[in-house]
């Protein structure tokens, strides 16, 4: 489905990818792990168009890597990026609308959308509830499934999350990660930037470890989960991450 | 891409000095300056004046020049502002081959640039007609007014108002910026002078469009007749609203309100308002006719009176060198103060006055959209 | 007097809101000011002017045709002005705004010359109400300018393309990841920003005239009442421009005629230090 060979990319001056290579097949959901400031947001930006790199990067057997951003999203390659990005000033409901221009291109009118918006609903229960509220005054949560949910309206080829699980409490997590499963299982691809890395292998079919720009290690998320030195690095960290998290999902 | 940016620069500026090159260091020329605002609010003003400029220098170069030379008007913008008018000035007063330098058609600026006139010792003509540059050009050695002063002028209207109308009690509204507060100033001490009553002198800021608040205001005073003292295009918006919102009463305006911009643009609105002004398109001096009419075959528009004005300033200024034999500043100078009945389109000008040298003036009032002739003043 | 000055305040004020409502539209969509709005103003006079006087069509159609050739500068306006520079600081857009907005005056002057001018009233005559004598065309500036606010209204909150505008406005780098280029949405925002504005030029020009300048001022007093609504507000702005034709016409008139722009600047002050995020808060508040 999506296959990167040699990608390289800077962040002003500075090379924030140094030549990373990476697959997601059909119906696969891949994990991209690592610490902050290690590439992985800049690593999807670069995916979807949003930030210039060099190297390969093929979609659905296209090279997508000098396409625009617009052009790639409307070829079913959707990015939910990192801090939920919803149009606050627009309502639930106009939001989700406004995620069909992926699948259906930009037009006048917005046709019929009953089914994408069906599908939407039944996925995030709580979306349907709220259709008529403007976006920013929802909870951290909610937005997180209205970004999603947005997404799903562009009839996605394939997803890329970044950091779902970031500011939401652990109980909210659990939920939207179930319903990220949930999606997969319907047959969209998913490539997910996640900070949990316990949570984030556990749903994952194979994973790639990123430090400093290089992918340093991959393989099936099982037998990373089992890794010491990802045990170390990565897992060791997560308890207090999470603390941290949850404290933020207070404040609000 | 900076490269070539870089390239385009210098060979604009190339080409600019290459320009600049060639005009200079020939004296078969005699050169008269020229500072008029060609771009910025005034722009119109300008453009009378270039297009006046061109058809007199054809003019009277076709008629063998001045002292067997031809005569060149060098035109600088002076961007309708008094520190462009200076700058301006100062440009032309640069060049040795300038004999003499035309001021622009505004008082302030021409007091703006008197100073300069001592220091650079060039004969220099004002076109603006207020008493502070009358004042200034009695007190120059270099500046003339080439013009019949303002007070002369506001007074001989309210004299026909007073006395030939028959309105005894008055309301001035005038635009803030100087010239306008002047009339208004010279308007109001006539009126007093004559026995009349002032009820109220209301004022605006220059580029006000809307005057509902200062007519409503006018309007309850209740005065037998309006005085205005405005520029052209307010003098064409304030008509409009006064008649529109119900207020017959007669209107005595500055000199902008026969000018044929302000008709143009007044309409109906504007007929039976009454003027004092020093031109008309349809003058009946002669030269003034035939410069008229010269201009609106060439143009296609009427002939302003700063289109006039440019005419009469280049004529003095070429009759002065002429009798002055040469094109020595000063002599040109002592010259034009021997002027002291020269024969121009819009009057007869007596330049040893220095000041207020203009000697005629015409009180008119717009019937059908044309400003018509009701009395000839003479002053002097 | 009062309902003269009603009238006309509210006329003057409304045309004021509708070309801060142009510029809040920009502001919304790029988060610049834009400087030039006021010469979008003289520039739709023109071409009113031009469709109007010199080629002798009905002043209705006029003005919409002037409405859709500003909506075309509009369009050249974002692809020379802002586009090249949307990753510079917004200094370096304001002073290319700035240019642009000389190159609009003196273009205007090139092509039409610096004589003022004027063309046909929508209405021509006037009514007496309550023994005022109101000008039709203070009526029509009015009913047009209501009707014009209502249509942006129903455009940008009921319709898809308003919601892809808006989502645009807020988010641009967002609105990439769903597909849309961003180009074409900020292009139809310049759009329609200048042809709004436009048509105000070509309203305003048979009681106001058309000069180069006439967009300075406008344009000053549209600023003022965008301050006075608070910054990126669509309602505000058009408050705050009502707020500003009628101090404008009742200071004027009850307080002084010499200092009507004072006293609107007076108001201005007042309430960039009493109320500084001004009457209306942007209905966006912090992205949560």
């Amino acid at each position: 489905m999506l296959k990167i060979e040699n990608l390289v990319s800077h962040y002003g001056s500075i090379e924030a990818l140094h030549g990373i290579s990476l697959q997601v097949g059909k119906g696969e959901m891949v994990a991209l792990i690592g610490a902050n400031g290690a590439g992985k947001t800049t690593l999807l930006n670069s995916i979807s168009g949003t930030v210039t790199a060099r190297g390969s990067i093929e979609f659905a057997g296209k090279e997508i890597l000098r396409e625009k951003a617009a052009s790639i999203a409307r070829m079913g390659l959707l990015q939910v990026p990192e801090g939920r990005h919803v149009f606050p000033g627009l309502t639930v409901e106009e939001n989700l609308l406004v995620g069909t221009v992926a699948g259906k291109g930009l037009r006048l009118r917005p046709g019929d959308n009953s089914k994408e918006l069906e599908m939407v609903y039944e996925t995030f229960p709580r979306l349907k509830e709220r259709r008529q509220q403007l976006a920013w005054s929802m909870s951290g949560g909610e937005q997180q499934m209205l970004a999603i949910g947005r997404a799903l309206m562009g009839q996605p080829k394939l997803l890329m999350l970044d950091e779902p699980s970031m500011g939401l409490a652990p109980i909210v997590v659990e939920e939207l990660f179930e319903k990220i499963v949930e999606i997969n299982q319907s047959g969209v691809p998913i490539l997910m930037v996640e900070q949990n890395a316990r949570l984030a292998l556990k749903v994952s079919n194979r994973a790639y470890i990123l430090e400093r720009g290089r992918i340093t290690a991959e393989g099936a998320s099982a037998d990373l989960l089992q890794d010491p030195k990802v045990l170390e690095a990565y897992l060791g960290k997560m308890v207090s991450g999470k603390k941290d998290s949850s404290k933020r999902e207070e404040k609000r | 891409m900076k490269k070539r940016i870089l390239v385009c620069l210098t060979a604009a500026m190339l080409l600019a000095a290459s320009l600049t090159g060639c005009g200079g260091g020939s004296s078969d020329v005699i050169k008269i300056g020229l500072t008029v605002p060609l771009s910025g609010d005034r722009a119109s003003e300008g453009s009378y004046a270039s297009n006046a400029a061109a058809i007199v220098e054809q003019e009277i170069n076709d008629a063998g020049g001045v002292l067997g030379k031809q005569i060149k008007i060098e035109i600088q913008d002076s961007l309708g502002t008094d520190v462009g008018a200076t700058n301006a000035y100062l440009k032309l007063a640069a060049d040795d081959d300038v004999v003499a330098i035309i001021g622009p058609d505004n008082s302030n600026d021409n007091i703006a640039i008197a100073g300069s006139a001592e220091s650079a010792q060039i004969l220099t003509t004002g076109q603006g007609s207020s008493p502070t540059l009358q004042t200034t050009c009695e007190e120059s050695e270099w500046m003339f007014q080439l013009r019949a002063c303002d007070s002369t002028l506001c007074a001989a209207l309210m004299d026909y108002a007073y006395n030939e109308v028959g309105a005894k009690s008055f309301t001035i509204i005038h635009d803030t910026e100087t010239a306008s507060t002047d009339q208004a100033n010279l308007f109001k001490n006539a009126i007093e002078e004559l026995g009349g009553t002032v009820d109220d002198v209301i004022s605006y800021t220059s580029g006000t469009k809307d005057f509902t608040a200062q007519l409503t205001q006018a309007a309850e005073n209740d005065s037998d007749a309006l005085v205005m003292a405005c520029l052209y295009t307010e003098a064409a918006i304030i008509i409009q609203q006064t008649r529109d919102m119900g207020i017959d009463k007669p209107v005595f305006g500055s000199n902008a309100f026969g000018d044929p911009i302000a008709i143009d643009l007044a309409g109906d609105a504007i007929n039976d308002v009454y003027s004092v002004t020093a031109w008309v398109p349809n003058t009946p001096n002669p030269l003034g006719a035939a410069f008229s009419q010269k201009y609106t075959e060439t143009y296609d528009e009427d002939c302003a009176k700063a289109a006039a004005q440019v005419r009469d300033h280049v004529y003095v200024i070429c009759e002065a060198i002429k009798n002055a034999g040469t094109t020595d500043r000063a002599a040109v100078r002592d010259a034009m103060l021997e002027l002291t009945d020269y024969e121009g389109a819009i009057t007869t000008y007596d330049c040893s006055r220095r000041g207020n040298c203009g000697l005629g003036g015409l009180i008119v009032q717009v019937q059908n959209q044309v400003p018509t002739i009701i009395k000839e003043i003479t002053t002097g | 007097m009062i309902v003269q000055l009603l009238v006309s305040g509210i006329a003057v004020g409304i045309v004021y809101g509708l070309i801060a409502m142009g510029m809040v539209l920009i502001f919304r969509a790029v988060g610049i000011m834009n400087f030039a709005q006021g010469d979008f103003l003289m520039f739709g006079g023109y071409f009113a002017y031009t469709f109007n006087q010199m080629l002798g069509l009905n002043i209705v159609l006029s003005l919409i045709l002037a409405s859709l050739c500003m909506g075309v500068i509009g369009v050249i306006f974002m692809r020379t002005s802002y586009w090249a520079l949307r990753g510079a600081q917004a200094k370096a857009i304001i002073v290319s705004a700035m240019g642009a907005s000389i190159v609009l005056k003196e273009g205007a002057r090139l092509i039409w010359g610096s004589i003022p001018l004027s063309l046909d009233k929508v209405k021509e005559g006037s009514v007496t109400v309550a023994g005022a004598t109101i000008q039709w065309q203070y009526v029509a500036i009015i009913g047009i300018a209501l009707l014009l606010m209502l249509l942006v209204y129903l455009l940008l909150e009921k319709t898809f393309v308003g919601n892809i505008l808006q989502a645009t406005a807020q988010d641009q780098y967002m609105s990439s990841l769903v597909g849309i280029p961003v180009i074409v949405s900020i292009g139809l925002t310049f759009f329609l920003s200048a042809a709004l504005t436009g048509i105000c030029g070509g309203l305003l020009a048979p009681i106001f005239f058309l000069s180069n300048t006439m967009g300075a001022t406008a344009g000053s007093k549209a600023f003022a009442a965008i301050v006075i609504g608070g910054f990126g507000s669509v309602p505000g702005a058009i408050i705050g421009g009502l707020i500003v034709g009628l101090v404008e016409q009742f200071g004027g008139a009850y307080i002084s005629s010499t200092y009507q722009l004072v006293l609107i600047y007076v108001v201005l002050i007042a309430f960039l230090m009493f109320r500084p995020r001004g009457l209306f808060k942007e209905k966006i508040q912090e992205k949560a």
